[in-house]
């Protein structure tokens, strides 16, 4: 078996959990383009619908980038920003399951708590109107782009969007986020 | 004025704005890992160009695959100094040119021309 037979369990659990891709490890610009690229024409291909694919595909570069902007370990380099991710594509009942994990500072855990948990409940439209009145206010001093990922996630999602922050140490925790998909 | 040109990489659009034609063309996927560094140079380029008060009518011809929420930001901004040059009354046109089997894309664009009022926002599905 590939990686030899240490690894066949692992292999045999993720089969059984549905899973379409696992990924973990560094997580680069190209990184999101590959993948973004992968889902696209997956979901393209075995259901053909193209509002589908584009929804995977905005989800995945969501979930990517916000690694790449928040992760703990995330460096500038001249080549661009690099940070570790962990990313399960796995079937769900009502689709696909995008459940993207990083390491986060603990400090920033109130904060993403905060706006995940304003979206719960919310309907499509009053998450349109958010949206919308958020990219006109534009981003908070904390936030490494317009600040609009998670709604734009929300809006993409056929459910509540669900997270876990779990403590590591003092310093770091690992935060996880699922996004069902259609 | 020399124009504004990008060539397309895998995740930002092709761009080339021209102030001698007054059409402006913007096309591919746009999820730059940062979008305020992508979008700045295209903003002073832009205010440039319209502080010139084009006679012209000028025409955006925007065709985006995706883009992610922080380009999102920026074509909203993008719009904005559109939309003040055009109160000023500036003749500007956008045409947000996207494909029709593709809702998200449609959608994005009616949240945008929902905005507009001085600015000729046109829908045209491909």
């Amino acid at each position: 078996m590939t990686g030899g037979p240490r690894f066949d369990n692992c292999r045999q659990l993720l089969q059984e959990g549905g899973v379409v891709l696992y990924f973990r490890g560094p997580v680069t610009q190209e990184v999101v383009e590959g993948l973004g690229s992968m889902i696209r024409r997956k979901v393209d291909f075995e259901i053909a619908n193209r509002t589908r694919a584009a929804m995977a595909f905005a989800v995945l570069v969501e979930q990517l980038q916000n690694v790449l902007h928040y992760a703990a370990d995330a460096v500038d380099m001249e080549t661009g920003r690099m940070a570790s991710g962990e990313l399960i594509i796995h079937q769900d009942p009502d689709g696909f399951c995008l459940s993207c994990g990083n390491r986060i500072r603990t400090a920033l855990a109130p904060r993403i708590r905060e706006r995940l948990d304003a979206l719960a409940g919310l309907d499509k439209e009053t998450l349109k109107a958010l949206y919308k009145s958020a990219r006109q206010q534009g981003p908070d001093a904390g936030s490494r782009g317009a600040g609009l990922g998670f709604l734009e996630m929300a809006r993409r999602a056929v459910h509540p969007l669900r997270y876990a922050i779990e403590p590591i140490g003092d310093d770091l925790a690992w935060f996880s986020l699922d996004v069902v998909i259609a | 004025m020399q124009p504004f040109v990008c060539a397309p990489t895998r995740s930002t659009p092709e761009i080339r704005f021209d102030a001698t034609t007054n059409r402006h063309v913007m096309k591919g996927e746009c999820y730059p890992e940062n979008a305020a560094a992508f979008f700045g140079p295209l903003f002073v380029w832009v205010k440039n160009y319209l502080a010139q008060k084009p006679a012209a009518p000028v025409v955006f011809d925007l065709e985006l695959v995706y883009f992610n929420s922080s380009s999102s930001k920026a074509l909203l901004d993008l719009f904005e100094i559109l939309e003040k040059a055009a109160a000023a009354g500036t003749r500007i046109t956008v045409n947000w040119r996207y494909d029709k089997d593709n809702d998200i894309a449609g959608e994005c664009g009616e949240e945008f021309a929902e905005d507009a009022k001085a600015l000729s926002f046109k829908l045209m599905a491909l």
